[in-house]
């Protein structure tokens, strides 16, 4: 028995690991599911179809109404969900993620109560033993935990603990969990090959059952407690007696892994799914004459038989359910089919076309971040390619099916960025990670000037940081970042030139304080906002729009890491850390001696007109200028550049060089060579 | 050369030791295969050795000589092993006793016991030196001022390594009775060695592992670098001029078909194929490599599942195919799911080496500067079956097959079955000592009469007993071991003097430095 953090997790560990913000770009309402579907629940009182998406959304679907059945989304996951079940009569479902969560919802009204981070690990699989409103949840960190559900649907913010045994003894990592109904038997499925049986009640281990040769990912338990039904990665399903605690059938009819299993109460007949993407009908009295019901196009991860008999629902690695007629017209057509027009290796399926089909959406396939670092081109699994602005988080335009690299080197400039952010296609979507440092990239990393990016600035040359501008962006609403009244004072004086239209078309949606965010743009309020560790859990989701709540603010202080803290609260702003090293020489046309050889570093995105500008003042006019002072040095600044434009040419690999050119393009496509320093020559024009 | 070079130091980064080293193979009797099919070996190794007789192309590991049913048998490892485990495997076996007076010692030249104890190890494999010796004298003849400097020290390497069993061998030749030989201190050879890797200069404690790596690549890349080096400058040198000239052309031609030069790529190096299955989505990402040794975590009985007898050799083969769980934080990317998945990582033997190399992980760095030594015995067989995809995969299949499916492949078995002989252990490498920067090194090896593998030179069998052969290889006379004289004139006497009864299986020795000495098998452990 162990006791443990319900609703709120503890911020104990939030110290100890890299803590990385993520976002997704989407759709406010995502209708349809974006990637594979891991599990279904059917509520027959109402009629509704759950799913849960690999897209981390759980999705309702009304199944009277099939023109339009989509109801609801259900968001809180971050990451795949992989099981659900629906208990309470249909009132609560619970769900489980790789996000390594486990979150109870009202499953009418479609909100998340709490969520338990027991776990340590990915959460592979629920089982639901109905008669004693019990859950357990168990995955690859190889334990399963018993929880009532009684009680977690009584948690609240304030009384968040709930108490749960956990059942050990597993070697490996748990990929299938089933239970009655009374709850008297739990059987586990694992990379280790073997089931293993406990009793619920008491926590104790009843046997192991042997004879799977790869991982067991569908488990059944008949109500009674006396039967098991396994499906394994090895091709066959298995039929068990828990009293002989032997293997009674060993069905193969599956010519690759059987991943779904559904079945009668009694066992007498079994729907198998796998790999192979078919469904099987089988009577364990008649084991040899499986009939084909259906062929799917993808590999099948669930079914879901409806209480009837009638209906199984199919889910499979592309984001559309099918519902396939089944029962009684199975037994009849399967007894008018003579058995001579089988033909062994391609038998026809019962049924060519599903009752009725719950469109799926594309996922994102592939994509390529352009060089400015801030457009990334997609390609989803309709061949649509899209391009994006991770800097607002938004769809720039659909380009519809046009080749990939093509559009990718139109729309390529010769610049050169460096990276600071990672794209993640786990869910089928955009989710955009920023990072202190992650797998060498910073988010902090990329600065631009703000004409290039498309800011309009009265201040002349300024730079901006995209990390910056994005992470302001990103928790605008967030009371803390509002800043102190003489701030905004301070900071509003700076602000009343060009940007300021934009600023008060900003303030039109959203009522944020004065002064927060960035001054250039917003985000869209639904964007998902994810606190998690690298690589690991998921701290808090939120949307971008939803800061501004008081639980979320409470929720963010305890999340929210120091490095974003400085940026977002106390307006630190990031130091440039690339430096371009490089090497000024007289050009040979140039009859300029020059015995010095002068070795300089400057922030890598200083302009080629910086440069020409330091050539004319240090280089060619150095002494003349030392007694000029300082007020006579900033009139004459502009008049500085655009003579040293006019009269300075730089030339790399005897290239000359445009002046808006920044340095570390110069490196990386005229000088081509990163690890020796970049030479420049210069040359005076006539 | 990439591929091997590659796999050396994958398996050096993969956390563990870099100590010990191998051992290898004897030609004895140590029985044949396992049962149901040992019959198809004998004759298809026959086979084979027919043959060869007329073919150039040799076999892969079917020992040639007279066609015994023990030499077919034959085939090689080298073992490569921790110290540890010799205690246990051997310790538990053997009594040391006398020290050898007629197998000239290596002395210690200062910190040097892991150049020794990689020499002892490859002295005695069988056929090494032989094969060595024919690279030499081939490189020797063809030899011209041509090459570059750091080719020319590199050939200086290959001809000190051969100068050194030369002179071990005349040491032993000019034995008289009842005498010391006096170790003989090869420092031409380790200056070679420092001068073809910078990496040995100094009198510091260094990695055997990584000596023998870096001597077998030596000899892996030698010829190549050497035909090269010659095409280039016969396009410099258009019309080549005379008849030794020409004999050289033709040598350089043989060289392209390995073998006789390839000593390292055609016996030392195999090929694997890395399978990573995400547990997920179930596909296969395959990558195939090749490489020059093994490299094993270190297994006990207690690892594994404690409801089967586990023999020593079913410990080794299980360390040897492990599978790995890609789980908890290291997960495997998944690239068709696009996620972060569970993964198992398995390696398949596509073909394996006529020498194997086996190097036990008996260190694991936690980080750069702190490295533990695992200290657990680790069994070490005599004899180890081809564990080749092939053969575990028939034996699945003939599981199978007494299941109630088919089992079609018996046909095909036939065909292969020569390639398929077992090993035997013939050295192995140990290093004593709690760190990684300090100890010493011995290596145990085992010694027949019987050493010498056929001569692909003159394509002439040699009988076993050397001194009734009449079509002499010169390697023979070069610097072959004097075995059978040194058993049969009965020189392992101990101090004592008490003689140690030679068997006739032959016998293994310790070699540490300058010290060697026989170890026999105690009445009971």
């Amino acid at each position: 028995m162990s006791m443990i953090g319900g609703h709120r997790q503890n911020s104990s560990h939030i110290a100890r690991k890299k803590v990385q913000i993520s976002f997704v770009i989407r759709d406010e309402v995502e209708k349809f599911h974006r990637s594979s579907v891991n599990s279904l629940q059917y509520d027959p009182y109402l009629h509704r179809l759950y799913s849960a998406g690999r897209d981390s959304i759980i999705r309702i679907w009304n199944c009277k109404n099939q023109k339009d059945s989509y109801t609801q989304s259900m968001e809180h996951h971050t990451d795949w969900v992989n099981d659900i079940v629906l208990c309470c009569g249909g009132k609560n479902l619970i769900s489980a993620s790789s996000d390594t969560t486990v979150k109870v919802w009202n499953a009418h009204k479609g909100f998340c109560m709490s969520t338990l981070r027991t776990h340590k690990d990915y959460v592979k699989a629920l089982a639901y033993a109905k008669d004693r409103e019990q859950v357990a949840s168990a995955g690859l960190d190889k334990a399963i935990f018993l929880w009532d559900v009684q009680t977690l649907t009584a948690l609240t913010a304030s009384n968040n603990t709930v108490t749960t045994s956990s059942l050990n003894g597993n070697k490996d990592s748990i990929y299938s969990l089933a239970m009655n109904a009374p709850g008297t038997v739990i059987v586990s499925g694992s990379t280790e090959k073997v089931l293993r049986v406990w009793d619920p009640r008491t926590g104790n281990k009843l046997m192991k059952l042997k004879g799977h040769t790869d991982n067991v990912k569908a488990l059944l338990v008949n109500r009674d407690g006396t039967q098991v039904l396994s499906g394994s990665s090895d091709g066959t399903i298995k039929l068990w007696s828990l009293g002989q605690q032997s293997c009674l059938l060993t069905i193969r009819v599956h010519e690759e892994a059987v991943w779904a299993l559904q079945s009668n109460e009694t066992f007498s007949t079994i729907y198998s799914g796998g790999r192979d993407k078919r469904v099987y009908v089988t009577e364990p009295r008649q084991p040899d004459r499986s009939v084909l019901l259906c062929e799917e196009e993808n590999p099948i991860l669930k079914m879901f038989l409806t209480p009837d008999n009638s209906s199984l629902f199919v889910a499979t690695t592309s984001s559309a359910i099918k519902c396939w007629p089944v029962n009684n017209r199975v037994v009849h057509s399967r007894e008018s089919s003579s058995p001579e027009e089988d033909d062994e290796e391609n038998p026809k399926p019962l049924f060519a076309s599903p009752e009725w089909t719950i469109k799926g959406g594309s996922s994102i396939r592939s994509f390529a971040v352009l060089n400015d670092k801030r457009h990334v081109l997609t390609k989803d699994t309709q061949d649509n390619v899209v391009l994006w602005d991770i800097l607002k988080a938004v769809k720039v335009e659909e380009l519809g099916k046009v080749e990939f690299e093509k559009e990718k080197q139109r729309l390529n400039k010769p610049v050169f960025v460096p990276s600071w952010f990672t794209v993640d296609l786990k869910t089928g979507m955009l989710t955009i990670h920023l990072a202190e440092k992650r797998d060498e990239v910073d988010c902090l990393a990329a600065w631009v000037s703000a004409k290039d990016a498309g800011f309009l600035s009265d201040e002349g040359d300024v730079k901006v940081n995209y990390g910056e501008l994005l992470l302001k962006a990103l928790f605008e609403h967030w009371p803390r970042t509002f800043g102190s009244r003489e701030d905004e004072e301070e900071e509003g004086e700076n602000n009343e030139d060009g940007s300021e239209s934009e600023l008060s078309q900003r303030n039109s949606h959203s009522p944020r304080g004065p002064k927060s965010g960035n001054k250039y743009f917003s985000l869209p309020p639904h964007t998902p906002v994810i606190i998690s560790e690298v690589q690991g859990r998921t701290l808090y989701r939120l949307l971008c729009g939803d800061a501004g709540g008081e639980t979320e603010g409470v929720l963010l202080n305890e999340t929210v890491p120091p490095w974003v803290l400085d940026i977002v609260v106390d307006k630190t702003t990031p130091k440039p850390k690339n430096k371009v090293y490089f090497i000024l020489l007289p050009h040979a046309s140039s009859g300029i001696k020059r015995e010095k050889k002068d070795r300089l570093s400057a922030n890598d995105f200083i302009q080629i007109k910086k440069v020409q500008e330091h050539v004319y003042e240090k280089v060619l006019c150095s002494g003349s200028e030392s007694g000029s002072n300082h007020t006579e040095k900033q009139d004459e600044k502009n008049d500085l550049s655009s003579i040293a434009e006019d009269k300075i040419q730089l030339l790399c690999n005897e290239k000359v060089l445009d002046p808006q050119m920044d340095l570390r393009t110069v490196q990386h496509f005229i000088w081509g060579n990163g690890s020796q320093d970049l030479v420049l020559h210069y040359r005076i024009v006539k | 050369m990439a591929a091997i070079d590659k796999t050396a130091s994958n398996s050096i980064r993969m956390k563990s030791s870099r100590l010990s080293l191998k051992a290898q193979k004897n030609l004895s009797d140590i029985s044949p295969a396992p049962v149901p099919r040992s019959s198809h070996r004998i004759r298809s190794s026959s086979a084979e050795f027919d043959e060869k007789v007329k073919t150039n192309s040799a076999s892969k590991r079917g020992q040639a000589g007279s066609p015994t049913v023990s030499q077919l048998n034959q085939s090689q490892s080298n073992v490569v092993e921790h110290k540890e485990e010799i205690h246990y495997s051997l310790f538990n076996g053997f009594n040391s006793s006398g020290r050898v007076h007629g197998i000239c010692p290596l002395a210690n030249l200062g910190n040097t016991c892991f150049l020794n104890s990689v020499l002892y190890a490859l002295r005695f494999l069988p056929g090494f030196v032989h094969d060595l010796h024919h690279m030499y004298s081939y490189l020797q003849i063809s030899s011209n001022q041509n090459v570059t400097s750091s080719l020319s020290q590199r050939m200086n390497f290959l001809s000190e390594l051969h100068n050194v069993f030369t002179l071990l061998k005349n040491e032993e030749c000019n034995i008289s009775e009842g005498k010391k030989i006096p170790a003989l201190h090869p420092l031409q050879f380790l200056e070679s060695l420092r001068s073809v890797n910078p990496q040995f200069e100094g009198n510091k404690q260094q990695d055997a592992h990584e000596l023998l790596h870096c001597l077998l690549d030596q000899l892996f890349n030698l010829p190549q670098d050497y035909v090269k080096n010659e095409n280039s400058i016969e396009e410099s040198l258009k019309p080549p001029k005379s008849k030794k000239r020409k004999r050289n052309m033709k040598i350089l031609k043989d060289l392209n078909s390995p073998k006789i030069f390839d000593i390292v790529g055609s016996k030392f190096v195999g090929q694997m194929s890395l399978e990573t299955r995400c547990v997920e989505c179930e596909q296969i990402n395959r990558r195939e490599e090749n490489f020059l040794e093994v490299c094993v975590p270190v297994k006990t009985k207690s690892d594994l599942d404690d409801d089967e007898e586990l023999s020593d050799t079913d410990i080794l083969l299980t360390a040897l195919c492990t599978e790995e769980g890609l789980v908890g934080s290291n997960k495997y990317w998944c690239d068709f799911c696009h996620h972060h998945n569970e993964a198992e990582r398995s390696v398949h033997y596509r073909q394996l080496p006529r020498n194997l190399l086996i190097h036990v992980k008996r260190f694991s760095s936690y980080s750069r500067t702190f490295a533990t030594k695992c200290c657990d015995a680790m069994p070490a067989p005599f004899q180890l079956p081809c564990f080749c995809y092939e053969c575990l995969h028939q034996d699945k299949e003939h599981k199978k097959g007494q299941n109630g499916f088919k089992f079609e492949n018996a046909e095909h078995e036939e065909d292969l079955s020569a390639s398929h002989l077992p090993y035997f252990l013939t050295a192995f490498v140990c290093h004593l000592g709690a760190t990684i920067s300090s100890g010493h090194y011995i290596s145990f090896v085992y010694v027949n009469s019987r050493s010498l593998s056929s001569c692909l030179e003159k394509q002439l069998e040699t009988e076993e007993n050397i001194s009734k052969n009449n079509f002499e290889c010169s390697f023979l006379r070069c610097c072959s071991s004097h075995l059978d004289r040194l058993l049969s004139s009965g020189i392992c006497n101990g101090k004592d003097g008490f003689s140690v009864p030679i068997p006739s299986e032959g016998v293994w020795l310790e070699c540490d430095d300058d010290k060697i000495k026989v170890v026999s098998f105690a009445e009971d452990t």
